[in-house]
């Protein structure tokens, strides 16, 4: 699987769009980290806000694997034997903001989930290039298990990309967590939800592409009953 | 990915870190070439990685874990009492509080929490009314995206489990309600060597050797005396102690090391009886116990009533009422009988006068020679040098001796020859109690005396003998006006003031309460107490003084108990004597022929 990014930045500085003014200006000085700074930005109202959007987005990404029309990606689904309930696979058909207001297609833009293109259009209206585009897409999800970001794998092109930095596949692994099992990507976690190995007390996440990130260490520090962890490597 | 390993080592340092490596491009195409029996297979095979070694922490004095009984049940954990959690499979559901103990419903409050994201949903719901199943179902489906057979179907599932656990609570409450009485057995070979023990002559005072060896200091009538009642819990004719001495005296240590020298399934300790407990005991839950009450003074009147009725009646049995299945009150007499021997503690003998006919008498020593010896055998137990598994061998070797005497019958030919002294109080008790002691001396002999053709024991003068020698001091108790640590405090003030009266050669000597606090080194309140217990018994006067400026005193009663004791001593030994046919005795359990410590050397 090839990385595309549906921004020119690099990943790790979208975070610091949702950083009130204010903060940006001490950022440098007291927040040496860019996960700290993560967090600081939760806080804040806009995020509130934020949230909101990406409810909204998620809610619109399940109707669209529920639609009667949704065939191609049910059976992309179907061929790799997983399954809609274990894992939380959502689809992205790229027609979110169509016939939609303009304030909402700001909202869309402002949590990074479209992005103004440069294509012209004969209406007269702004161009947009949705996030993963025609893909399956898994959300990712903080701590209170609110989705915070999503996780898109390309139907046609098996690409992948992440909205941003934040949040953790399928959840925050369960409080009374004993065995955790830890994949590289979501697509090995999704499998292993959707297998039913999982016993009682495990839990599966998946690293940000085989990277470990703030909340990763944040999630597994705070299980006090962990007694195992099984780290899943590909060849 | 090696980093990663090493990561998480440093995250989660109490986790043992394992690892696999897919054999295949991912584990979709792994999952699709060999299903869940595959990935099961490959975990299992997960090798670990470095293996974290773990400092074991060794813990002072770790919290005693109380047993709670809860039945498990496959699929339903419980995290406590009243938090139960059973695992669906997508869903945790937690029943919280109590689940009604009536067959008919099952109203309970259900916390549903969607494994993946933690959201949670929170009703109270009868799980029996179909409907409000379904309602819940639908309810949680709708927030969790889930379907709604399939919450349907896990609730139903719940249900099954809390029936399923309910009946089982019922039969656990139902069984712990049935106490079972435990029963220890002693080995072959410990029954033949407590056997030989109790063949051996001079049994009481090796007996004596073994109470100390487990940790009594001291007080060598006293500990044989409490020992010989304690053990007596089984036989025929219970007795009972009551110890008396000023606060912070030792008592309850006393008889703490006592019990734990007789059989622990049938020693029941009470620090704290509340006022109606003792009439719901199991019927025979009281048969054939030591009790040991560390502080009789914490008990109430009516259990204090309910107490002394256990002593003498042998049983106790109260009118109640309780409410039936449908609500109508019935009344029902409830019995609790009772056998056993007791060991009681107390600071003030004299307030239960109705529990003094019925115990035997005993003081604690209070002498300075006793404190330094105590403190003697305390720094010798913290300097190691008194080594604690001997004490456990002494008091188990001493279980398992009760364990083997058998209650049997006894006879006492000598039984009419003997006349306690009649200055004593409550003489009809007394003899009771001291004919009752004779008998246990005699049972505790059980292996060296002759039996007669019903198969009862026959006393020998012998056992009379030994009996009188450790009695002696409670029998004295009983003829004294004073109790023990008044008189003891008495005879050390009569003592300091004949001197004073000596020196300054008069007959009469007046004091205040300071002068004898502290040549005595007696605490104010106590020593107040005395003085004002001293004059209400008119051994001591007021002649002067104001109440603000302290008392003027005069003893106005010089006794001589020492002389009394002597006589009275000298009756019984004669007694005795005359049993034997006029020869002197062997003196079998005899510390008595010692000096009492506290008594003032005799004057005059």
């Amino acid at each position: 699987m090839q990385n595309f990014s549906p921004y020119p930045l690099p990943v790790s500085k979208c975070v610091a769009k949702f950083v009130p003014k204010s903060l940006k200006a001490i950022d440098s000085m007291v927040f040496q980290a860019d996960d700290k700074l993560n967090k600081t930005a939760m806080q804040t109202t806009d995020n509130v806000k934020r949230l909101e959007i990406m409810q909204r987005i998620h809610k619109s990404l399940t109707n669209g694997i529920r639609s009667a029309k949704a065939h191609t990606p049910r059976t992309w689904l179907k061929n790799k034997a997983l399954s809609i309930e274990a894992t939380g696979a959502v689809f992205n058909s790229g027609q979110i903001h169509h016939h939609k207001a303009q304030s909402f297609k700001d909202e869309l833009a402002s949590v990074g989930f479209l992005k103004q293109s440069n294509v012209g259009t004969n209406m007269g209206q702004i161009p947009y290039t949705v996030f993963g585009i025609y893909s399956i897409v898994f959300p990712l999800r903080d701590e209170q298990g609110r989705v915070v970001n999503f996780y898109a794998i390309g139907i046609d092109n098996d690409k992948t990309a992440y909205l941003n930095t934040e949040g953790i596949y399928p959840a925050y692994p369960h409080s009374q967590t004993r065995r955790l099992y830890v994949t590289e990507n979501i697509f090995d976690a999704a499998t292993l939800l959707e297998s039913k190995v999982l016993d009682n007390r495990d839990a599966v996440i998946s690293l940000h592409d085989k990277e470990m990130l703030y909340q990763h260490r944040q999630a597994i520090e705070s299980l006090k009953h962990l007694e195992e962890i099984i780290l899943i490597e590909n060849s | 990915m090696k980093n990663t390993a090493k990561q998480l080592k440093e995250i989660a340092r109490n986790a043992s870190i394992h690892r696999v490596i897919l054999p295949e491009k991912n584990l979709n195409t792994f999952y699709q070439n060999y299903a869940s029996e595959g990935i099961v297979k490959l975990m299992g095979e997960a090798e670990e990685v470095e293996k974290v070694s773990t400092i074991n922490v060794i813990a002072i004095d770790e919290p005693v874990k109380e047993k709670v009984v809860t039945p498990s049940l496959k699929g339903l954990e419980v995290i406590h009492e009243s938090k139960l959690l059973v695992y669906g499979e997508h869903n945790l559901y937690y029943i919280l509080g109590g689940i009604p103990q009536d067959l008919g419903s099952l109203y309970v409050t259900i916390m549903v929490e969607e494994k993946e994201t933690g959201r949670k949903e929170r009703t109270k719901l009868d799980l029996y009314e179909r409907e409000q199943l379904r309602n819940l179902a639908f309810q949680v489906s709708e927030l969790f995206s889930q379907q709604v057979d399939y919450i349907e179907n896990e609730l139903l599932h719940v249900t099954e489990l809390l029936e399923q656990y309910r009946e089982k609570q019922l039969e656990y409450t139902r069984a712990a309600y049935q106490t079972k009485r435990t029963h220890a057995s002693v080995t072959p070979e410990n029954q033949k060597k407590c056997i030989d023990f109790l063949s051996q002559p001079d049994l009481i005072n090796r007996i004596d050797k073994l109470i100390e060896q487990a940790g009594v200091v001291g007080e060598e009538n006293s500990r044989r005396l409490l020992f010989i009642i304690a053990s007596t819990y089984k036989m025929k004719d219970p007795l009972h102690a009551l110890v008396q001495g000023s606060s912070g005296s030792g008592k309850s240590h006393l008889i703490n090391i006592i019990g734990s020298c007789l059989p622990p399934e049938d020693v029941m300790s009470m620090t704290r009886v509340t006022s109606k407990s003792f009439y719901h005991y199991n019927k025979d839950e009281l048969v054939d116990k030591l009790m040991l009450i560390q502080d009789y003074d914490g008990l109430d009147e009516e259990a204090q009533y309910a107490f002394r009725e256990l002593q003498s009646a042998g049983s106790i049995s109260s009118s109640t009422t309780y409410k039936d299945r449908s609500g109508n009150i019935i009344s029902t007499m409830k019995l609790v009988r009772s056998h056993f021997a007791s060991l009681l503690a107390t600071t003030k003998a004299e307030v239960y006068y109705d529990n003094m006919s019925r115990s035997v008498i005993i003081g604690i020593d209070e002498s300075e020679e006793q404190t330094d010896r105590i403190i003697q055998h305390q720094n010798q137990k913290l300097a190691g040098i008194i080594d604690e598994r001997k004490e456990r061998e002494a008091r188990e070797f001493l279980q398992n001796c009760i364990r083997c005497l058998k209650p049997t019958e006894v006879v006492n030919r000598y039984a009419d020859k003997i006349r306690l002294p009649i200055e004593a109080k409550m003489l009809r008790r007394l003899n009771t109690h001291y004919q009752c002691f004779v008998k246990q001396v005699t049972i505790l002999h059980q292996f060296q005396r002759k039996r007669d053709e019903q198969g009862r024991l026959i006393a020998e003068p012998e056992d009379l003998q030994m009996a009188c020698n450790i009695l002696f001091d409670a029998i004295m108790l009983k003829v004294d006006d004073l109790d023990t640590s008044l008189r003891q405090f008495f005879d050390r003030m009569k003592v300091y003031i004949k001197g004073l009266a000596k020196a300054q050669e008069t007959s009469t000597f007046i004091f205040t309460q300071r002068d004898v606090r502290i040549a005595l080194n007696v605490s104010k309140t106590q020593c107040f107490r005395y003085m004002e217990d001293l004059e209400q018994l008119e051994y001591v006067q007021k002649t002067g003084g104001y109440a603000n400026r302290g008392f003027k005193y005069k003893i106005v009663y010089w006794d001589d108990m020492e002389r009394i004791r002597e006589r009275i001593k000298q009756q019984l030994t004669e007694q005795l004597n005359q049993l034997n046919g006029g020869g002197p005795l062997l003196v079998g359990g005899g510390s008595a022929e010692k000096e009492h410590q506290t008594e003032p050397p005799a004057n005059e």
